[in-house]
């Protein structure tokens, strides 16, 4: 046991003197947070209601109904900013997003003379078709209004049958809540973190702890540890060690920076999300050490790694909601480790499902490093 | 000349000797732009499950249970009727998109005026689904408020009839829903606001967003292929190559060359090969084929050469990587890599066209998305071009400098 101890306290501080390991390991994982809880987060926030999304309206003297149209386009995510005309700023730019209405918009609708609406926006690719729906569901729920109102109505349409129709009871209503206990779902940072957090893990553990064990088996080191008084069990079991280590001191790091920077929400049940992390750092930790006893070179043992980290990531759902996938990739991610911890994660962290609901997925991590570190047993080499 | 060709014979036939290793550099963008693709082709659609607990089991609430079936939502949610508690239990524990609970009396409220509310349990775990499942039971819901409204005083009359109502009753009914209908259409045929939604302007073509991220893709594969043969100089220093190149009587810009052309070679060989699966899949003309493999094999000299020169400029090998590892993965990100420069928030995507691989992989789309081949500007071919020769220029003073004979 002293032994191997002895391998892991060694192998860590090694690793802990390269650069390109403190580079990904504690670097990195922030650098991602913030990039993918960028880009992603517009687009969840805007999906799951969590952010609204500004929109210039332009219409001349557009009477009553401005008030209507500005409530039904608050009702859809949207955040009204009502103008006469759209004016170039300063740089000459248009605004992002513009709604325009022909002008005399309530007179010519009291009137029964069709009123076009234009939109016209520069969003992303990504958020653009989901921009439209909202746009025309504000739009319909508008002219829904209109047409009710003003058949309820025993004159011609006014601002106060709209008010009227407005305060009417809905027969239907909808009660809407997220699953499980958590009351806000989550989004943005707190949607991306968990999943680079998982894939980061993995891609350390299988590339620099992979390449280290292939490089020292080059230099002759692994030969040398032959001929030292220790079992070969010592030997595997501390360069094991060395490697969790890394994994837990990596895991532990990306959850500060990702509470203290990102404000990332872990939900109530902390210390089994950290019962987690460290399963699936053994996991990680016997997988890395198995890929350095099966690759011939540093090269093989990277590539592979990097590889197999982002094969593995995005198939178990780290990258992108498992949702959007087709039916074959989400059942798959049902067999593969990092499907495992994401599954873990999201029932502790999106449901708040309770710590037990997380012991299948930690019972199945671990019993995976330990088949993982076996083969690696099996296939260790001095040389 | 013949030194140039001996440099690059011995490149290449190094490379082969590590041909796993160039073997990874093409599957890791071949795996990624793989997923990516499946994840985001035209028939590729999220799908989910919504349980349906339908306690009331009225015409009005099946009508509510059938319209998720029908048409392009039936192709993302498959509803799937179940009871209260296992549906609960079961959107609890994330088999669902969702959970929406019809209850008892839904069909009599719509009849007596009386407010009941539906339940909808969302999966906190995913994006899409839960919105458009509530969305659409939003919009059914405020149908059926709108129909309430209209025909209120019809509603009341059919609810006060008797089991057989007389001709005279079902007639009078008819006629006071035709008298409304013809009261509201004026205002709905055509309906008084029309929406036109302005398609982006021919100048800003907005090709399909799976072909948006095919460019970053392929710069990938270049990006990390050309910093891993840059890292290559570190190697012939320690193996003494350069030091015995120093004191030989060649020259160390044919060397170069041969370094530059070899790194070209593979470079246009790793980017190649997702390239032609690419236009493959996406049914890019041919035509484009040349243009881009040459675009990326002069890409990738000029990125080559200046990876190079920044590895050389470093007094160690770890610090050299080090640093490298450092620019690879902010440049792939911002230059549309792992998400399209088309869909990356502004400011991110005005310094992804700004960085070289940005601004590579920005020229490659504009080449795969146009309709003639060779459409790649003259002045951004000659900017690559120049880039490339002053990156060289770099590498020859750095190991004229020290660095080869360190």
């Amino acid at each position: 046991m002293r032994n191997a101890l002895f391998i892991a306290w060694h192998d860590l501080r090694h690793q802990l003197r390269q650069g390109g390991t403190l580079v990904w390991v504690f670097i990195m994982p922030p650098v991602f947070f913030y990039f993918i809880g960028t880009v992603t987060g517009g687009f969840s926030g805007a999906m799951s209601g969590a952010a609204t999304t500004p929109v210039v309206v332009a219409a001349e003297s557009p009477g009553f109904l401005q008030q209507q149209i500005d409530l039904r386009l608050r009702d859809n995510q949207f955040e009204p900013e009502w103008r006469e005309a759209v004016v170039p700023d300063e740089n000459g730019d248009l605004p992002r997003r513009v709604l325009t209405f022909d002008a005399n918009l309530s007179s010519q609708v009291v009137a029964g003379e069709t009123v076009t609406a234009s939109y016209d926006t520069r969003s992303s690719a990504l958020s653009r078709d989901y921009e439209v729906i909202r746009i025309q569901r504000s739009l319909y729920t508008a002219l829904a209004d209109i047409v009710t109102a003003d058949a309820r109505s025993p004159g011609d349409l006014s601002a106060a049958a709209l008010v009227e129709l407005n305060n009417e009871t809905r027969v239907w209503q909808l009660d809407v809540a997220p699953a499980g206990k958590r009351q806000i779902v989550p989004s943005g940072f707190d949607q991306a973190i968990p999943g680079i957090l998982v894939m980061f893990t993995l891609l350390v553990l299988l590339t620099s702890g992979a390449s280290m064990l292939v490089v020292e088996r080059q230099q002759g080191l692994l030969r040398r540890l032959a001929y030292a008084p220790m079992s070969r069990t010592e030997v595997v079991a501390g360069k094991w060690g060395g490697r969790m280590v890394l994994a837990m001191l990596q895991i532990g790091s990306a959850v500060l920076v990702g509470t203290l920077l990102f404000d990332m929400q872990w939900g109530p049940d902390v210390p089994m999300i950290v019962v987690v992390l460290m399963s699936w750092a053994a996991f990680c930790a016997s997988a890395g050490l198995m890929l350095g006893s099966l690759a011939r070179t540093d090269g093989q043992a990277s590539g592979l790694g990097v590889l197999l980290a982002n094969v593995l990531a995005a198939l178990g759902g780290c990258w992108w909601p498992i949702e959007v996938t087709p039916a074959w990739m989400q059942n798959l991610q049902n067999f593969i480790p990092t499907g495992w911890t994401m599954d873990a994660l999201h029932k502790l962290i999106s449901f708040e499902a309770g710590a037990a609901s997380a012991i299948p997925y930690v019972i199945t991590l671990l019993l995976g490093a330990l088949i993982v570190a076996a083969i690696a047993v099996n296939r260790f080499r001095y040389e | 000349m013949s030194f140039a060709l001996t440099s690059f014979r011995k490149d290449i036939a190094r490379w082969r000797q590590d041909f796993v290793a160039t073997l990874i550099w093409v599957a890791i963008p071949l795996m990624i732009g793989g997923l990516i693709t499946t994840l985001m082709g035209q028939d590729v659609k999220p799908h989910g499950t919504l349980l349906l607990v339908d306690e009331d089991q009225t015409f009005l609430s099946e009508l509510i249970v059938g319209a998720y079936s029908a048409g392009e939502l039936g192709e993302l949610i498959s509803v799937e009727e179940t009871s209260s508690r296992d549906g609960l239990e079961r959107v609890n524990d994330g088999e669902a998109s969702g959970l929406l609970i019809i209850p008892e009396g839904f069909a009599e409220a719509f009849l007596e005026s009386t407010p009941v509310t539906l339940t909808l349990r969302t999966n906190p775990s995913q994006t899409i689904l839960p919105g458009i499942i509530q969305n659409v039971t939003e919009i059914l819901l405020d149908a059926g408020f709108y129909a309430h409204q209209l025909f209120s005083d019809e509603i009341e009359v059919l609810t006060s009839m008797t089991d057989n109502p007389s001709d005279a009753q079902v007639a009078a009914i008819a006629v006071a829903i035709n008298n409304k209908m013809e009261n509201v259409a004026p205002k709905l045929f055509p309906p008084v606001i029309e929406i036109e939604i302005v398609e982006p302007p021919p100048a800003e073509p907005s090709p399909p967003l799976v072909l948006l991220f095919f460019p970053g893709i392929i710069m990938m594969a270049v990006v990390f292929a050309s910093n891993g043969l840059a890292s290559d100089f570190w190697r012939e220093r320690q193996l003494g190559t350069l030091r015995r190149l120093v004191f030989s009587p060649a020259r160390l810009a044919e060397f170069l060359m041969g370094k530059a052309l070899a790194a070209a070679l593979i470079i246009a060989v790793v980017g190649g090969f997702t390239m032609v699966l690419g236009f493959l899949y996406h049914g890019i003309g041919w035509s484009h084929l040349v243009s881009s493999l040459l675009w990326i094999a002069v890409s990738g000299v000029a990125l080559f050469a200046w990876f190079a020169a920044l590895q050389m400029l470093f007094s160690s090998q770890k610090t050299a990587s080090v640093i490298s590892s450092m620019l690879v993965f902010p440049l792939l990100m911002a230059g549309g890599s792992f998400f399209p420069l088309a869909v990356l928030p502004g400011w991110i995507a005005a310094i992804g066209r700004a960085s070289p691989n940005g601004f590579m992989a920005d020229r490659l789309t504009t080449e795969i998305t146009a309709a003639g081949a060779w459409s790649i500007d003259l002045n951004s071919w000659l900017l690559v071009i120049a880039g490339a020769i002053v990156g060289l220029a770099v590498c020859v003073w750095r190991l004229r400098t020290g660095f080869a004979r360190a």
